[in-house]
């Protein structure tokens, strides 16, 4: 037994209470920070060991954790640049010398380089996906970009496939042989004919007039031309012959294509790409030619008009032809202990021993959660429990100082036993 | 609404007029029928106002020759008289002038302007006043031709009586004969004007100058008058009036026939007439059954619309005031 | 993690979801009535975590429904031209009691011989005669003016609705781009989905119309028969006004996309919409009509034709009262020149009015002295009357192309003809109210899903006050529990 052992435990106690405050002043501070979380205080005793009938007191000893896990609710903004992730995953981010971090705080916006940065300054990393699939690797940060949209100006596609798809009338005359598109001739007869729009190497609309012509019973050529060639007011004889022609087949019980028929066909679009038209769902049925589908892919240049972020991390721009393409991933970074993830200045965490390795993966893939366009994580503060904790904390304080007021007082009486 | 509100302006108007309001619309291909049952109603209209006139024409022609058969009856009365009477011979040359001269005006009656006995020719007086007519020159010269003295030469009481039938029955008898009659007294036509009764039906109720009756009465007259200018001796004299006497009974019995045909016709006439009437009144009843709207069943529709649009306009009154607005 | 802080964080987003709604709301209500606008609704989804937000607009709509509405205006719209077209034509028979038609001009003229018949020697009655004659020739001329008049007009019909076509579809273009580029994302496409809806519903009434949707919500839409009107961008539909329709010929087709879609060159043919009814209307109807006047003008000049009556050899038959103004040969059975309705003339010899005889009427000898038939000079004459008088009763031959058979008298072929016009005049009207009734079924139909009712939108406000007041409720209850903790603090 000791006072200096009893004035020593008490101010040990000041001190947890001390910490206490401290976390909960920053909390209280944090209330309306995006992404932070909450710190907390835990205690443990720290014992001495004593005789039988003879106590000495120890003390008590603090250990701070942060509430790294717990997910904070999610506020919408109007800002699609505003992400929130609904889960378990972190975004990754990097400071101006490019060192990775962690964080769930995605206020982001676009900086004066066109980089996504958040309140903190933090660059969002993302995998390009221009013009391939991205190379994760999985337990770390390389291969990631900052998210730029700047860059995305002026994109064009050359169309390299399509499809076809409609019903011939299987009531149809036949067209004869002389009479045939493929002929390129001023009279040339046809059934039906469609066109489609395409695009070349440089993004230039490319129309593509095609032929249907029934030549016998379940037989029919497609013959197709380059629009820009044909007569003046359109139609035959074009300058040049057909682009591509084929025959095709069908079957007279199914109505669908024969086997061994055509079933889609090879265009050199001028200036352009190899194009596979797909025809292999065209059937022919006694009902009139109806288009039911055509569709080729590929877009004319255009600026991108608008950014949109899916929930699986795919940002899209969308082109001012209406294209929507995919140009960057956002991936979500994950420990296995986030709690033990050290905090850093800016809502950011690194990876610590206790925490394990980061892994990267993608939004909505096992508990990583998804990622949320237009809304924001609010701070994990709950400003009720802060308050009660601080009046715990007061309490505590002033007990732990009465302790130690007990025993300097004894010491006090001990000291004044010898006048 | 809009609807009804048209609607109901049609069965007014078909409620005034009695009559469909677009008809075209409403008859569809019937318009052609309706169209034609109007064509036949006003050529039904026309044919009978046609026929009419023709009824009235036939009456006129009917009674010029009830004329001419009196012309022919006085004309018998007094041959038989004068016949062996004392200046008989005067008397009847007289008679016979006046008789030519009434026949000539009776034969040049007009209807309308037209000469009724000119047949085809119905512009020209079919027969001229006997003086200077080229019958009479033509009766002369034959005269001459026979008895070698002038008609008003008084040596022509030398003729005797057989010498007289045989020129009366030769040489001035051919005067009178078909080809003689055109060429020398009239200028008709000998084909009559038809009168049409019926869209599709006409009848001959004319007759003209050219006909027997027309030839033997002048033949009779002109006997009298112009052979031997009352100088005949009594024999000749008899001989001619004789003659004269049969050609004006022969004459007598055709304008009978004559009088009968026409007869038969102006019955075919007022038949067709008749006929007209009651198909017009036919025609305008299948026209009226075609076209008209049932005036009750208009009347009674414009009722219907009526209530129907009032009580549209109830509702629509009633649901613009019904409105959650007024109960929050 | 259910805290005081979170439940005001919920309340807000409560707060900010009614704010939504209600402006949502309120355009519905503003936009009530409108035909073109579809009712919209907010999807309200729970975040990760449970605030609610606004995940996307709805816009109530039923392709099906919109499909059967696309069609029914097309028909609509052109059996509405057809009938329209057909009361013009019609309207040259007008109603019976008028006695204005061509059966009843034949009717007078028939009457005036058989007036004339009955005293031929009448000047005047040939005067009057020839006088109903004129009207008659002067009826065909203005049928077949008003004929050629109703195919122009068709024919610049036509050029307008391609116009228009071309315009709606470079509309189209524009509101499909922005239709396709805000698709998929969150964005509220409403407005752009009703012009385009209400642009597909003005291009089918001018034409018939088909339409694919691509992915991306992209549209491409074909004619009837397949031909390309837009994929990606409009193809251009081009058509020239036709120089000349006098000559009864076919006008000039539309090509859509270089493939004629009208007349009868027409190799994948639209049959619904405005454009197809007035080829319809230029090329077909009018021109049937137009036949049957140029038939009986053919037929009139036939019958009054004269042949010679000097002794062999024989002349050839020459034009009588009736003559082609053009100074065209006697037109031959089959043979009959196109729009000789419309040259049909009275023949100056016989009118009066240009110092003609009309005694010719009963004589003969328009052509000249050797075809005089009156001989004798005879002033009651009434042969040559009366043959003409008969002929229109007369069973000839008519060109079957004319479309009322082969042989008729000409009074009843011109009451066919009426017949013809006011059948196909009734008959398109039953059409065209049938369509109209379908077009408008189909349009309830369509209402009665994407239409805004006031009422319940009334009701879906009282809704979303009680919402609104219970979400600021919580916030004030959570302030005042704050507040008792703070006080707390001392």
């Amino acid at each position: 037994m000791s006072l200096y052992g009893i004035m020593r435990t008490s101010v040990s106690g000041m001190n947890a209470q001390a910490n206490r405050l401290s976390t909960v002043a920053e909390n209280v501070a944090n209330v309306n920070t995006t992404g932070y979380k909450h710190g907390s205080c835990e205690f443990s005793t720290l014992l001495l060991s004593n005789c039988p009938g003879d106590y000495e007191s120890g003390s008590v000893m603090t250990d701070v954790r942060n509430h790294i896990s717990s997910q904070g609710s999610i506020l919408n903004t109007a800002s699609v640049t505003d992400l929130a992730v609904g889960g378990d995953g972190f975004f990754a981010v990097s400071d101006d010398d490019g060192t990775p971090y962690l964080t769930r705080a995605g206020s982001f916006v676009p900086n004066g380089d066109g980089d996504l940065v958040n309140a903190a300054g933090f660059r969002l990393m993302g995998y390009r996906l221009d013009p391939d699939q991205p190379n994760i690797t999985v337990n770390g940060f390389t291969n990631l970009t900052p998210v730029n949209f700047e860059d995305l100006a002026l994109s064009a596609a050359p169309s390299t496939s399509g499809s076809f798809l409609a019903n011939l009338p299987a009531g149809a005359t036949a067209i004869a042989g002389a009479d045939l598109p493929s002929l390129n001739l001023a009279g040339s007869q046809y059934t039906a004919k469609s066109s489609l729009i395409t695009y070349d190497n440089l993004g230039g609309e490319v129309l593509l007039d095609v032929y249907f012509s029934k030549t016998g019973d379940n037989a029919w050529e497609v013959a197709v031309f380059s629009a820009d060639d044909a007569a003046a007011g359109g139609g035959f004889p074009y300058a040049s012959g057909p682009v591509s022609t084929a025959a095709l087949s069908f079957d007279s019980v199914t109505g669908g294509l024969a086997v061994g028929s055509a079933s889609s066909i090879d265009i050199a679009i001028p200036g352009g790409q190899n194009f596979a038209l797909d025809l292999s769902d065209m059937s022919q049925l006694s009902t009139s030619y109806v288009v039911l589908s055509a569709e080729a892919n590929g877009n004319a240049p255009s600026g991108a008009e608008l950014i949109d972020i899916g929930r699986d991390g795919l940002v899209y721009a969308t082109y001012g032809n209406g294209t929507r393409v995919p140009v960057f991933r956002i991936p979500l970074a994950h420990v296995t202990s986030p709690d033990m993830l050290t905090p850093l200045a800016g809502n950011v965490y690194t990876a610590s021993v206790d925490s394990g390795d980061v892994e990267i993966g993608f939004a909505q893939e096992g508990q990583l959660g998804s990622i949320i366009s237009g809304a924001l994580e609010q701070s994990t503060v709950d400003l009720a429990s802060e308050l009660t904790s601080m009046i715990d904390a007061q309490r505590s304080y002033t007990a732990n100082s009465k302790v130690f007021q007990t025993g300097s007082e004894l010491m006090d009486v001990l000291v004044n036993l010898k006048r | 609404m809009a609807v009804s509100q048209a609607e109901l302006a049609r069965a007014q108007v078909e409620v005034q007029t009695g009559r469909h309001y677009d008809m075209g619309l409403t008859l569809g291909a019937a318009t052609g029928t309706a169209i034609g049952l109007r064509l036949q109603l006003s050529e039904l209209e026309q044919t009978s106002d046609i026929a009419e006139q023709a009824g009235i024409r036939a009456g006129v022609t009917q009674s010029a020759l009830q004329g001419l058969s009196q012309l022919a009856t006085d004309f018998i009365a007094m041959l038989t008289g004068a016949r062996g009477a004392v200046l008989g011979q005067p008397l009847a040359r007289d008679a016979a002038q006046s008789a030519f001269e009434s026949f000539a005006s009776m034969m040049n009656v007009t209807f309308a302007g037209q000469h009724l006995f000119g047949g085809l020719n119905s512009d020209t007086p079919p027969i001229n006043s006997y003086e200077g007519s080229t019958g009479a020159a033509a009766v002369s010269a034959a005269f001459f031709a026979q008895f070698g003295v002038a008609q008003s030469d008084p040596d022509v009481a030398a003729i005797t009586g057989p010498d007289m039938q045989a020129f009366l029955d030769g040489p001035f008898a051919d005067l009178f004969s078909q080809a003689g009659w055109a060429a020398n007294w009239s200028q008709a036509s000998g084909s009559n004007p038809l009168s049409r009764i019926s869209p599709t039906q006409q009848v001959d109720a004319s007759t003209n100058a050219n006909a027997g009756f027309a030839s033997k009465l002048a033949q009779a007259f002109t006997m009298i008058m112009a052979l031997g200018e009352g100088n005949l001796n009594q024999s000749a004299f008899e001989a001619a009036v004789d003659t004269a006497l049969a050609l004006v009974g022969d004459a007598q019995l055709e304008l009978g026939n004559e009088q009968s045909r026409i007869g038969i016709a102006q019955q075919r006439i007022s038949a067709g007439v008749e006929a007209a009437h009651s198909r017009g009144f036919n025609v305008t009843r299948a026209i009226q059954a075609l076209e008209s709207v049932d005036p009750y069943e208009a009347a009674a529709r414009v009722n219907t619309l009526m209530t129907q649009l009032e009580a549209s306009y109830a509702l629509t009154g009633r649901i613009s005031r019904m409105s959650l607005l007024s109960y929050i | 993690m259910a805290t005081l802080s979170s439940a005001l964080n919920y309340a807000l987003s409560g707060l900010s979801v009614s704010g939504a709604q209600s402006a949502l709301l309120s355009r519905n209500v503003s936009f009530a009535g409108e035909e073109n606008y579809s009712r919209r609704t907010a999807e309200i989804i729970t975040l990760p975590g449970g605030s609610a937000s606004i995940g996307g607009y709805g816009r109530s709509m039923d392709k099906l429904l919109l499909d059967k509405l696309l069609e029914a205006a097309g028909s609509a719209a052109g059996r509405q031209v057809v009938f329209d077209a057909l009361s013009r034509l019609g309207a040259t028979v007008g109603d019976p009691q008028d006695d204005g038609s061509l059966a009843a001009m034949i009717g007078n003229l028939q009457q005036g011989l058989r007036t004339f018949e009955a005293d031929p020697a009448n000047n005047a009655l040939g005067a009057s005669a020839i006088e109903a004659a004129r009207a008659l020739a002067d009826k065909l001329n203005q049928m077949s003016g008003e004929i050629v008049a109703v195919r122009e007009e068709a024919d610049k019909a036509m050029a307008a609705s391609v116009e228009r076509i071309n315009t709606l579809l470079g509309q189209f273009k524009v509101v499909n781009d922005a239709v396709v580029r805000g698709s998929g994302t969150a964005a509220d496409l409403g407005d752009s989905l009703d012009q385009r809806d209400s642009i597909l519903k003005m291009l089918s009434e001018e034409v018939g119309i088909r339409v694919v949707t691509r992915p991306n919500n992209d549209i491409s839409i074909y004619a009837e028969g397949g031909a390309v009107l837009f994929e990606g961008s409009p193809r251009s539909v081009t058509f020239a006004t036709t120089a000349n329709l006098l000559n009864g010929g076919a006008g000039n087709a539309v090509f859509v996309d270089g493939v004629p879609v009208t007349g009868p060159a027409a190799a994948m043919p639209v049959t619904s919409g405005k454009l197809a009814a007035l080829a319809t209307v230029r090329d077909e109807t009018a021109v049937l009509l137009q036949r049957q006047a140029d038939e009986a003008a053919a037929v009139l000049i036939r019958n009054f034709s004269e042949s010679d009556q000097g002794g062999p050899p024989a002349g050839p038959d020459v034009a009588g009262l009736f003559i082609d103004s053009s100074g065209g040969p006697l037109p031959l059975p089959g043979q009959t020149p196109p729009g000789l309705a419309s040259r049909l003339a009275i023949n100056p010899l016989g009118d009066p009015a240009a110092g003609g005889n009309p005694m010719l009427l009963r004589d003969g000898g328009f052509g000249g002295s050797s075809y005089v038939y009156n001989s004798t000079g005879a002033s009651s004459f009434q042969e040559r009357i009366t043959g003409l008088a008969q002929s229109f009763d007369v069973t000839v031959s008519f060109d079957p192309a004319a479309g009322l058979g082969s042989t008729a008298s000409l009074k009843s072929f011109s009451i066919q003809s009426a017949s013809w016009v006011e059948a196909q005049r009734q008959g398109a009207q039953q059409a065209a109210e049938s369509a109209g009734a379908m077009k408008a079924r189909a349009g309830e139909s369509l209402l009665r899903v994407t239409g805004v009712n006031i009422d319940q939108e009334m009701a879906a406000l009282l809704d979303l006050e009680k919402t609104y007041q219970a979400s600021s409720k919580i916030i004030s209850v959570i302030d005042a529990m704050l507040a008792s903790l703070l006080d707390a603090v001392r």
